[in-house]
């Protein structure tokens, strides 16, 4: 069983918050918080006092009980060492966070040139790499609307600060290292600074963070899964890498519910359940999870965006006109607030408006993955593929791993006759998203545009695997493909299929009354050499028949000649 | 001396013309016979050497000093206090200290005054010397009285004067008794008593310090200043030169060392009194003099012939190594093997440090590392400006510009104004954009401080420059070279902003400009090659290469040019095995890696022109570890995937590569053909586990044929096109077939 102590949390609180890392220090604190009130108070008194400033000496002995991987007694060592060192760059170190809560960041680098102790160097580091951003930022938007205004800020100083961190074994620099390694697209270094963090210091959920957007499959998570300190970190970072690569599988969701034993009332943990029954296509469930979590914090704006994407895929307009209206009067300014409104209008079909929420959601935000996809989205229904194409390579640019944009631009290129582009598109994005049937069947048609319906074929039989068995649009395009090949036994195989499901199912006798002539035709007249066997030349004659006896359709004469000539 | 003048041979002046009149003398300029120096080595020859010291070439001034010509008793002065009394009055104090006859000395008229006037010099209060010295002369008519009150005007900026005075027939002989007499045998003679006066350093050394007149011919007839003295000879030239009087002056001094083959004069013979040869000190005027007049070889020539003639003449070092006359190994071969014990005696080691330090960068790194780290240690010279420069220099040719600048910023706290490492304080600001705005300031407070000084417009030029205001830079950095033809980094920057601005023509002018006037330098030479490569003038690029190839064989930029070259003429075996050197060159210069990514792609593409596609695919990745949005290398990896069948990661690669550059025609072209082909290819290119897939295929459609609507006979057709085809061009892949099937499963 997971076993988590209160005073732990607390002191990975104060250590995220004298290092300013506001984010992760928000989160656990959460996360304390969702902690049962027993064992919050219990503990609390219980071990090293609750707000000391490195992790408790002890964290090593009752860490978690059930795996044997627990961080090395020398970074322990390193963390009490610091304390003790560095105690008379304590009053600097207070400006410099002062300095740092009020933005001004390279004055806090500034201030703390001279410090040593970790947590000064910590500070002066992430200061400079923000103020470095910042920059780049500014420097990005005075070429806006240039011709040689990149796609995203460059940050020349990255290097610089790279460099700074050489050699070092402070887990919160090793945190920093890694990102900017990542930044600097070393992903496998970045990927190791990162691990090595995360078991020195398990409880910052900001190198968590960075470690999960450094895997860019499952595959290469699963070699990396036994490198991580079995810590409760672990898990929940398990479930958050399971829903950005957007695969969750069973395990995760047992994990999720394991967890959210240990945290009872963690949002977080809540709202990652829905998003797995999202990726999951169980978006009852997800709807019903993310009720719940807006019952009990209504303010909470983190993966509401999602919500509203569910919302849309289940077509539930009133509900997200009424999300819409109550976070509108929350924050405007919240990217995630004007995707919310976007989806609003994009369900109600006003695409200039939704274009105009979108947009301002990608400003707010520039990463914003989902946004770039729907933003593409918009301008695609309003035909408008070069701006889509551009909203879409943005999509890709911030995550090459979301299969959509790929999706995106394959359609858009699409619209444009670029049929070679959109190819290679759709290759990718089924690379990413093997089990989309619309994206092979996209494929399956760019192929026969293209003018290779062999290739096509191979799509659309792809797309048959992953596709409810009920697909007969599939079956009648391979058939009729096959048709075009000439290559009559496949054809008849698949008009067959399609007899079938369209019989099984009770279509309509319109939609298959084609395939069932081919299908008989073809038994006629290779009934003799035995290719065709009993079972089939009797499916045959049973679907003329029921061409026959279903009045209107327009095959009926034809089905009755050949019922005649068999 | 015949075989080094030749044309002067026949016009040497007999060593005392006689009946001449002052008026003759004069005409004689443009006569028949030379102003030259010739007649003062007729003089040396036909006296002794050792009873001829103002003839001696080699010999210093400081036997002329002031304070020796005119004995003054330093006790006496001690009365104006120890303010007014210069350093070298205190050098000289000890000297005299044992004289104790000194106390007893009465002092003239004339002495006194030739103490106001010593004093004064050293006081600049140069026209009061002028004045006293004129009374003194007038009184003694002593030539030494003379050439002081020459040095006053000279001092006095008064050229004119001071060279009228010099070169007008000096009648020294007013008395019976020459005057030189008492000068050459000391007291005792019967003179006026003002001339006793004069001679009064009873303890004068055997080696008269006074300046003497080289003849003993002491008769009344006036005889030019100039024809009796070295230091005197010198002087006038040195004022010609101030007046611009160059045809003159070259003609005061003399076409070449007139004591050359004459075995009186030479690199090995040491100077007698431990000052710096006069000799050495004439050979740099006459270089100065033949850059005025354009004549560099010649003024080279001389230069090195002051530094072989006295290692301690700096200046001649100087203009050498700062006006890059010779090239790098000429140069370090020089300095390794002047002279230094024979002038510099226990300071020789040091002097030849000291030069080591200052030379061309792209050679002999240690031995420079280890002068450096000496001077530092043994000499503890840490806060010496020259020192510093030295490091910074060094570190600045490794392209460190913050260390670099670090250093020039010490020295420039240090001394203000260090001429030397001026350039490269600017240049680090160039290059480092944080430091632009300090350039700027920089730049003003110069002009403000220093308007006279090329470095101040020099500094304006180059924030144009970096502002990338071409014309206003070349603005400045003409108005730079107008002020001081011989600065180098001005010409050359002349010609970048040319280069920058896409002027090749222009440039190239610009730079053969340069290469012209300093011809120790390889970098103008490779800049013209650099700019016809531009202009793909193959044959002209590659001379301008040769040529400074052979200048200087160290320079990585310089072989990285050559191995683009061979590249353009399709040698790429060559291009490789340069472009590799240049890298070993670069590894052996230590810069940071950044520097050396243009050379690593060319060495890429000259692997992928070889068809080595595995090396150039490494050299592309690691340009890309290092600076990971070089849109050239992106393109030519993408082209590496592409020649090597991955279609999918080339198209991939010209994808980065054009989000870098999104106009690049030749990636987008590239790209459309790889996307053409790739219709062409497999649908699933991606054919990891193909044979699995297969596996997977059959087994689903054994087990479940009939929800995929085929029957077990279509099953066998398929399975037999399976085997016909071949499992890589037959069936959809993906990489993850397991995982796919899992979740086919899970979903059904």
């Amino acid at each position: 069983m997971i076993n988590v102590q209160a005073a732990q949390l607390r002191a990975a609180i104060q250590d995220c918050t004298d290092r300013r890392l506001g984010e992760t220090a928000k989160w656990l604190s959460e996360l304390l918080l969702s902690l049962p009130a027993d064992q919050r108070h219990a503990s609390g008194s219980a071990t090293a006092p609750a707000f000391h400033s490195t992790p408790a000496r002890n964290r090593v002995s009752d860490s978690f009980q059930l795996g044997g991987l627990v961080p090395s007694a020398s970074d322990v060592a390193l963390m009490d060492a610091a304390v003790d060192e560095f105690k008379d760059e304590e009053d600097v170190l207070l400006v410099a966070q002062h300095y740092f809560d009020a933005r001004e960041f390279e004055r806090c680098a500034y201030k703390l040139r001279e410090c040593k102790g970790p947590k000064s160097r910590f500070l002066a580091t992430y200061a400079s790499y923000l103020s470095a951003e910042r920059q780049a930022l500014n420097a990005w938007h005075a070429l806006e609307g240039k011709r040689d205004q990149p796609p995203t800020p460059i940050n020349q100083q990255k290097h610089a600060l790279l460099a700074s961190t050489n050699g070092t074994s402070d887990p919160f620099l090793l945190f920093l290292r890694g990102l900017l390694l990542y930044r600097a697209n070393q992903r496998a270094e970045a990927t190791a600074a990162l691990i090595t963090s995360v078991t020195a210091y398990p409880w910052n959920w900001a190198a968590w963070l960075q470690l999960c957007a450094c895997f860019s499959d499952r595959k290469e998570w699963d070699e990396a899964q036994h490198l991580l300190p079995d810590h409760v970190m672990k898990r929940i970072f398990t479930i958050r890498v399971a829903v950005e690569l957007q695969a969750p599988i069973d395990t995760d969701v047992a994990l999720v519910d394991d967890l959210i034993g240990v945290f009872p009332d963690s949002l977080y943990l809540l709202s990652q359940k829905a998003l797995v029954a999202y990726h999951q296509r169980d978006y009852e469930l997800a709807e019903r999870v993310f009720d719940k979590v807006l019952a009990l914090d209504p303010y909470r704006m983190e993966n509401v965006d999602v919500y509203t994407n569910i919302l849309y895929v289940m077509d539930k307009r009133i509900k997200l006109s009424k999300l819409a209206h109550e976070f509108m009067k929350l924050d405007q300014n919240s990217p995630e607030v004007c995707y919310l409104v976007g989806n609003h209008y994009s369900l109600r079909a006003e695409h200039e408006k939704a274009v105009k929420y979108f947009r301002r959601a990608v400003q707010l935000d520039p990463s914003y993955l989902s946004a770039w996809t729907l933003l593409g989205h918009e301008y695609l229904e309003m035909k408008n593929s070069h701006a889509a194409i551009e909203a879409y390579r943005r999509a890709v640019d911030v995550n090459r791993k979301d299969f959509r944009g790929w999706y995106g631009l394959g359609q858009a290129y699409e619209l444009l006759n670029m049929h070679q582009y959109s190819l290679h598109y759709y290759q990718r994005a089924t690379a990413l998203g093997p089990y989309e049937v619309r994206i092979w069947k996209a494929m399956g048609v760019c192929y026969q545009d293209l003018n290779k319906p062999r290739e096509a074929i191979m799509c659309y039989r792809r797309a048959l695997l992953c596709a409810t068995p009920s697909d007969l649009y599939l079956h009648l395009k391979i058939a009729s493909l096959y048709e075009f090949l000439e290559e009559k036994a496949h054809a008849a195989a698949y008009h067959r299929a399609a007899v079938e499901l369209g019989t099984r199912e009770g279509r309509p006798v319109g939609e298959w009354s084609k395939s069932a002539l081919y299908a008989a035709r073809f038994a006629m007249s290779f009934g003799a050499g035995g290719v065709v066997d009993e079972a089939e030349m009797r499916m045959a004659k049973e679907g003329l028949e029921r061409i026959v006896a279903s009045s209107g359709s327009e095959d009926a004469p034809a089905a009755r000649d050949l019922l005649q000539a068999f | 001396m015949a075989a080094s003048t030749p044309p002067r041979a026949g016009f040497s002046m007999p060593p005392v013309p006689r009946l001449q009149s002052p008026s003759h003398t004069r005409n004689s300029i443009s006569s028949s016979f030379s102003l030259g120096p010739q007649s003062l080595v007729q003089s040396l020859m036909a006296s002794g050497t050792h009873d001829s010291p103002a003839l001696d070439p080699n010999r210093s001034l400081l036997h002329a000093s002031p304070l020796q010509s005119s004995p003054r008793p330093q006790r006496r002065r001690q009365g104006l206090g120890s303010v007014s009394r210069h350093p070298l009055a205190n050098d000289h104090q000890m000297r005299m200290e044992p004289d104790e006859e000194e106390e007893d000395y009465e002092w003239g008229r004339v002495d006194r005054m030739r103490l106001w006037r010593h004093d004064a010099i050293t006081q600049h209060l140069y026209t009061t010397a002028a004045f006293w010295g004129d009374k003194v002369l007038s009184f003694t008519n002593d030539p030494n009285d003379a050439f002081w009150l020459a040095q006053s005007y000279f001092l006095a900026n008064q050229y004119a004067r001071a060279e009228q005075l010099l070169t007008r027939p000096f009648a020294y002989a007013q008395t019976d008794s020459p005057i030189v007499e008492p000068m050459l045998n000391g007291k005792g003679k019967g003179r006026a008593d003002a001339l006793a006066a004069l001679e009064a350093p009873v303890d004068k050394p055997p080696g008269s310090p006074f300046i003497q007149l080289g003849t003993d011919a002491g008769d009344d007839n006036p005889q030019r200043l100039v024809d009796i003295s070295i230091s005197c000879r010198y002087l006038a030239a040195q004022c010609q030169v101030r007046q611009g009087k160059w045809p003159e002056a070259l003609e005061t001094l003399g076409e070449a060392n007139p004591w050359r083959n004459t075995g009186k004069s030479g690199a090995n013979i040491p100077n007698m009194d431990g000052g710096i040869k006069l000799d050495s000190s004439m050979c740099h005027l006459r270089g100065l003099l033949m850059l005025k007049m354009n004549r560099t070889d010649k003024a080279k020539e001389c230069f090195l012939e002051a530094l072989l003639l006295d290692v301690k003449n700096y200046e001649a070092f100087d203009v050498l190594v700062t006006g890059e006359m010779m090239s790098i190994d000429e140069e370090w071969e020089v300095i390794q093997s002047l002279s230094y014990a024979e002038h510099a005696r226990d300071e020789a080691e040091f002097v030849k440090m000291m030069y080591t330090i200052r030379l061309k960068k792209y050679k002999h790194f240690d031995e420079m590392a280890l002068a450096r780290r000496r001077l530092v240690q043994e000499y503890s010279l840490i806060d010496n400006p020259d020192v510093l420069h030295g490091f910074a220099d060094a570190l600045y040719a490794q392209f460190r510009w913050a260390d670099c600048f670090a250093i020039t910023s010490r020295i420039l706290a240090l001394v203000n104004v260090h001429p030397a490492s001026m350039p490269l304080h600017v240049a680090c600001m160039h290059h480092m954009s944080y430091l632009q705005s300090k350039l700027f300031m920089l730049a003003h407070e110069l002009v403000d401080k220093e308007p006279e000084a090329a470095m101040s417009w020099y500094a304006v030029g180059v924030w144009y420059l970096t502002r990338r205001k071409w014309a206003d830079a070349r603005k400045f950095f003409s108005k730079t070279s107008l002020m001081d033809p011989r600065f180098a980094p001005a010409w050359i920057a002349f010609a970048h902003s040319f280069a920058l601005e896409g002027e090749h023509d222009h440039a190239i002018t610009a730079y053969s400009t340069c290469a012209r006037l300093f011809q120790g330098t390889h970098l103008p030479l490779m800049f013209v090659g650099m700019e016809h490569i531009r202009l793909s003038h193959f044959d002209a690029a590659d001379d301008a290469l040769n040529a400074a190839y052979k200048m200087c064989d160290s320079d990585p930029l310089l072989v990285n040019e050559m191995g683009v070259m061979a590249y353009n003429r399709g040698n790429y075996e060559k291009a490789v095995k340069l472009l590799e050197r240049a890298m070993e060159l670069a590894s052996v210069v230590q810069s940071s890696r950044t520097q050396w990514v243009g050379t690593q792609v060319n060495l890429g593409s000259a692997y992928r022109k070889m068809g080595r596609l595995q090396d150039a695919k490494r050299m592309y990745q690691q340009v890309l570890e290092i600076d990971p949005r070089n849109g050239g290398a992106l393109a030519y990896l993408g082209m590496v995937y592409h020649m090597s069948d991955e279609l999918d990661q080339a198209i991939l690669t010209y994808h980065e590569a054009l989000s870098v550059d999104p106009t690049n025609q030749h990636v987008l072209d590239l790209l459309n053909v790889a996307l053409e082909s790739n219709i062409d290819s497999p649908p699933f290119a991606r054919a990891a586990g193909a044979e699995m897939w297969n596996a997977i295929v059959k087994e689903r459609h054994d087990a479940r044929g009939r929800v995929y609507g085929v029957t077990p006979a279509e099953a066998a057709l398929l399975q037999a096109e399976i085997s016909r085809v071949g499992p890589n061009a037959g069936l959809p892949m993906t990489g993850d077939d397991s995982a796919m099937d899992l979740s086919v499963d899970s979903t059904r």
